[in-house]
């Protein structure tokens, strides 16, 4: 059966940088272990590095991995566009697309100019409306969560386009507040 | 003397709280053989306490407000109940005199100090004159404003330099100078006063002794109906962040035996003063020289509890429940013993890597640390969620040790342990205080948590593993991807999408 999975190419962000990988699942035995190989490449489309990894599902949302004689232990969290990995308790926010799937994205992800708020409440104020310039770090939307005030501020220079929410809104994790151009 | 009080009988107790203190009520009841009737919010209908208490009662929608400090819905659910008690926990209605009156005037047993004493505490004016009067070290200084310069200089004598010039009317640092000699008295006064004036259009201020690096210590007291006041030791909880506490151990590693003796018997004092009933915790700010003073009495159970529990053997809850009862302590001072190290770490639900912002949600998968000496008293469970209406703390990570260091290594390693999904949390910035050379000195003030070292603790958090990180996550798109193109027909997320992509 493994040799009939298909090798799949996605494209990895974290943070600023981007690489292409391929994922084989190149054996599933019957006690739930998951064998595949990995090729992480390089800008040219070379293979820059070759994984070969072991992993377990232990529990729901958790994948324990074992390459290179390491054992770690993640946790998953897909979200909208995205996916949250948890190791040792330190976040890890990645986005994995498909490149030929990438096209029909509408926009989105990090470089489209939304600013989101990473944890769901209630929007206490808005700072800013449509057509006002802002500098970086210019404070734009207070979202109180668990009776903290949070401010979300401006990632860059830029214009506001467009306010997504009013004072009020009860908002979740990863909405949208205002766009920013 | 007071008259000894009559035994007033406890079948069946209202927990009037929620997440993980609810929990730690519910279970010091159970252990008693009493039924339990917790209350909840809308919010909270798949909360732990809701599961494990015997009656459950909803009693509103989710802001506070409207719910767990709705004192006539909760006599309400007491009345239909059948309850005998309310316990009130920490927080919410816990310090409210006015419910606690309304408690007993409906015939129930409070399970907390007597409503005159929670008011003679509540006042930080009149609980410090009262505590003065009995004798209990307060901070010198005065409350009244100063009319003149040379009436500044004359008290700031008084009370010895360094002194705090407070504005009256203030609050938020606005009006404050810190005074270190007698010469720079006349300028400090001068802008204390133009800002307090600026910002709180009054300009009246007032001295205070400065005390410097100051360690908050607190001791832990226990009074029954009959008159007997004893103390179980302190805890220092020190290490602070915006004025919450997120670390507390006992003993306090710098507190001498004398002093512990001294500070315990004011704490005593302090509680007798004002015909304490119940466990109660005396707040002291305790100065680098060895000097303390009076801050204020928590007339309820304290969220730390737990770590004198685990150094004296002794359930502060079912202490509680007894009190109440009317039963006497079933112990005496001098059967109290301080036996190892306790530290307690607050886990919250907010993320240190993205400057704590709050972090609730849903929590897909939690496995709590195990092991000798490991205690964690939570609310959580995997498929709970911490809703955003509430405080972020989540969990209290609880660890004895036969002395600090091996206290500290246990605690590293049930952190270690610990896993919670879904939501972010402070237990990587606690791996990192574990690890400070100043922490493992003992070596800390209420300014320990200042903006360097929480920059220095958040980058020792521990490093980044991008490479595991994109491989868990391409195995996990892998797998959607397979699974979704093996069963075009189901409706699975991006279905359609992926079939056109791939004709």
């Amino acid at each position: 059966m493994s040799s009939t999975n298909p090798t799949l190419t996605y494209e990895v962000t974290l943070g600023d940088s981007t690489r292409l990988a391929r994922i084989v699942r190149t054996d599933r035995s019957d006690d739930g272990i998951s064998r595949y190989r990995v090729e992480l490449l390089d800008a040219e489309g070379a293979v820059d590095r070759t994984i070969d990894l072991d992993t377990i599902q232990p529990e729901p949302g958790v994948l324990n991995l074992m390459y290179g004689g390491r054992s770690v232990e993640a946790g998953l969290v897909p979200f909208e566009d995205g996916i949250d990995v948890d190791i040792r308790g330190l976040s890890h926010e990645l986005a994995v697309v498909d490149p030929r799937r990438k096209a029909l994205r509408t926009g989105g992800g990090a470089a489209g100019g939304s600013i989101k708020t990473q944890m769901p409440g209630r929007v206490v104020r808005v700072l800013v409306a449509e057509g006002d310039v802002v500098a970086k770090g210019t404070p734009l939307v207070v979202v109180e969560a668990m009776k903290m005030e949070n401010e979300i501020k401006s990632p860059r220079d830029g214009t506001i386009s467009r306010v997504a929410i009013n004072a009020g809104d009860l908002v979740e994790a990863r909405a949208v507040l205002v766009e920013l151009v | 003397m007071r008259m000894a009080s009559k035994r007033r009988a406890i079948r069946k107790v209202l927990i009037a709280n929620r997440g993980e203190i609810a929990v730690r009520v519910i279970r010091a009841c159970h252990e008693m053989g009493l039924a339990t009737v917790a209350v909840y919010s809308e919010a909270d209908r798949r909360s732990l306490h809701v599961r494990m208490a015997m009656e459950a009662i909803c009693i509103g929608p989710a802001p506070s407000a409207e719910s767990y400090l709705r004192a006539d819905r909760i006599l309400e659910v007491a009345r239909d109940t059948g309850a005998d008690a309310i316990h009130p926990g920490y927080g919410f209605l816990s310090e409210n005199a006015g419910f606690a009156r309304e408690v007993l005037a409906a015939g129930l047993v409070w399970i907390g100090p007597p409503a005159d004493a929670i008011d003679a505490m509540g006042s930080k004016t009149e609980s410090r004159a009262r505590m003065a009067a009995a004798g209990v070290p307060v901070v010198p200084g005065t409350k009244a404003a100063l009319e003149s310069l040379e009436e500044a200089r004359d008290v700031a004598l008084s009370v010895g330099y360094p002194i705090m010039l407070k504005a009256a009317a203030g609050g938020g640092g606005k009006g404050m100078r810190r005074v270190f000699t007698a010469e720079e008295l006349p300028s400090a006064f001068a802008a204390a006063r133009s800002e307090a004036i600026s910002s709180f259009g009054d300009d009246a201020v007032y001295i205070e002794k400065l005390i410097l690096e100051p360690r908050h210590v607190e001791v832990q007291v226990l009074a029954d109906a009959h008159g007997t006041v004893v103390h179980l030791f302190e805890r220092d909880c020190s290490i602070q962040r915006r004025n919450q506490k997120v670390v507390e151990e006992t003993p306090c590693p710098v507190l001498s035996p004398e002093t512990r003796e001294a500070m315990a018997q004011v704490a005593c004092r302090a509680a007798e003063a004002v015909d304490y009933e119940g466990a109660g915790t005396v707040e002291f700010l305790y100065g680098a020289d060895g000097s303390f003073y009076f801050l204020e009495m928590n007339t309820r159970l304290q969220v730390e509890h737990p770590i004198t529990e685990m150094v004296t053997g002794v359930d502060l809850v079912k202490a509680q429940l007894r009190v109440a009862m009317g039963e006497p302590l079933w112990f005496a001072q001098e059967d109290l013993k301080q036996t190892g190290h306790a530290i307690e770490l607050r886990i919250y639900a907010e993320d240190p890597t993205r400057n704590w912002a709050p972090s609730p949600g849903p929590v897909p998968g939690y496995r709590e640390p195990g092991g000798p000496w490991v205690r964690v008293d939570s609310a959580m469970y995997a498929g709970a969620e911490v809703p955003v209406h509430y405080d972020p703390m989540v969990a209290k990570l609880v660890v004895w040790g036969s002395d600090r260091a091996d206290a500290i290594e246990r605690s590293d390693r049930a952190l270690r342990e610990y896993r919670v999904r879904g939501i972010h949390t402070t237990i990587p910035f606690f791996r990192a205080i574990l690890r400070d050379p100043d922490f493992l000195a003992g070596d800390y003030s209420t300014a320990y948590l200042d903006a360097d070292r929480m920059e220095r603790l958040c980058r020792d958090m521990g490093d980044p593993d991008p490479t595991s990180a994109a491989l868990a996550a391409l195995v996990h798109t892998y797998e959607r991807d397979l699974a979704q193109q093996a069963r075009p027909d189901q409706t699975g997320r991006d279905s359609n999408r992926w079939k056109w992509s791939y004709r």
